[in-house]
């Protein structure tokens, strides 16, 4: 059989991720790629930033496309797409480090990290511009329990409610988990350029 | 009551998830301590900045791992189901450059959309009449791997460029059946992708910012999007009994 097929100019992308989800349900493997083509960066930073290991990280994003693919059919679209991939993915980071028995070192309140204060004599200093850079950098320096706060929270946007219940903690620990995280990145990325300064503990 | 306290509520205060009273509190303390207010921009730029980083590229490698995983079947999608899929695709290489130069002259490559593809069998490759229209006066020849020196040197641009390269040898190890009409709209692809990433390494060279950075890291980006797709493209045109 032989058939022509013309393509408009700007063919604006008509299937949404419902329309892909249905068809990889169905079976449709191409559709399910193009669900890949459009997720897999958002998918893979997260976990690279929360393992900080890119063949983990690797490792991980495969995980969660073949069970994505497993459970498309349970997408029904009452929530967002993305929505329900994050979270997907980020269950499959926590088990992840169940499985390899890594503390989410979210127990006690008080880590090993003290929070660098700061007092009215010493000269304030401005951290210089947010390098993006400089910022992965100082998230992978983060501590475990620490990372996993501020990946969620901050770069992912979880509210604190979310992160208590996906890791287990109350609201207050993570609050106060991310807190200790941003203070620890602000003097990791102070640190960087102005070694002049003095911190104090 | 001390900075250190004060400094303590500075993330719920920037969250908005301090009580009122106590934000009160906080905010007479910021206005005549400069320490304190100090950490708060900083925690407030470190917030904005962390919540727009750029994402990660994994390995082109990874969605054949996948697909083999579930267990699709290459024959099962087909080259024509590529074609269509191809040719739906929008690959724009003037990203951000209005930020950039604004009379720079932008080059919009739509792969397909200006193609009438005709497909005679479903399992072979299909034939394309290509009416390269938008390519202005970008030639084939501009196939030559961009000059590289001048820019930068950039952890991700080089991590970038090595996905290039080894995407674009992948592509070159199996494009001998290819059809002409399919080669030569693959080199002009590339060729207009490496005359956006030329133009954009140029302006970065002459004046880096962290903004014409970005704009190298989405001409690269974007020419990854689009060999991403010939690769498959690539691995789709290789005959099923050679493995
Ligand atoms: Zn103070």
């Amino acid at each position: 059989m032989q058939y022509l097929a013309a393509v408009a100019i700007e063919t604006p992308r008509v299937e949404t991720d419902l329309d892909l989800a249905r068809a990889s349900a169905a079976g449709d493997t191409a559709a399910f790629e193009q669900l890949y083509r459009q997720h897999h960066r958002r998918v893979f930073s997260l976990c690279l930033r929360m393992l900080g290991n890119p063949t983990e990280a690797e490792d991980l994003t495969q995980d969660v496309f073949v069970q994505l693919f497993r459970k498309i059919g349970s997408f029904r679209g009452e929530s967002a797409f993305t929505t329900w991939l994050h979270r997907m993915t980020v269950n499959q980071v926590l088990m992840h480090f169940r499985k390899r028995n890594v503390r989410p070192e979210l127990t006690t309140d008080d880590g090993e990290l003290p929070v660098t204060i700061e007092v009215g004599t010493d000269k304030p200093s401005r951290m210089p511009i947010v390098d993006h850079i400089a910022l992965e950098r100082a998230i992978g320096e983060l501590p475990k329990g620490y990372r996993t706060v501020f990946v969620l929270h901050d770069v992912e946007g979880y509210e604190h409610e979310e992160i208590g219940r996906m890791l287990g903690v109350t609201v207050g620990t993570s609050k106060s988990q991310l807190h200790k995280a941003r203070m620890r990145i602000r003097t990791l990325l102070d640190k960087k350029s102005s070694d002049n300064r003095e911190v104090q503990a | 009551m001390a900075c250190a306290n004060f400094q303590d509520q500075l993330s719920d205060f920037l969250d908005g998830e301090l009580a009122a009273n106590d934000r009160q509190n906080l905010e007479r303390h910021l206005r005549t301590c400069s320490v304190c207010t100090t950490i708060r921009d900083d925690l407030a730029r470190l917030i904005a900045a962390s919540a727009n980083l750029p994402l990660h590229t994994p390995s082109p490698a990874l969605w054949a791992n996948i697909e083999r995983e579930i267990g699709a079947g290459r024959v099962a999608a087909g080259p024509a189901a590529w074609w269509n899929r191809l040719s739906a695709r929008h690959y724009d290489f003037s990203i951000s450059a209005r930020q950039l130069v604004a009379a720079a002259a932008t080059v919009t490559v739509a792969v397909g959309a200006f193609w009438a593809i005709q497909i005679a069998s479903p399992n072979a490759l299909p034939t394309l009449d290509v009416n390269w229209n938008s390519m202005g006066g970008t030639s084939s020849q501009g196939v030559q791997a961009v000059p590289l020196a001048h820019v930068a040197s950039n952890d991700e641009i080089a991590r970038l460029r090595g996905l290039v390269d080894e995407m674009t040898a992948t592509i070159a190890s199996s494009q001998s059946n290819w059809s002409s009409e399919l080669k030569s709209t693959y080199l002009k692809s590339v060729a207009a992708a490496d005359a956006r990433i030329a133009e954009v390494e140029r302006a970065h060279a002459v004046a880096p910012s962290d903004a014409s950075r970005e704009v190298v890291l989405a001409a690269y980006r974007e020419k990854l999007r689009l060999l991403d797709e010939f690769a498959r493209l690539a691995s789709e045109a290789r005959p099923p009994a050679a493995k």
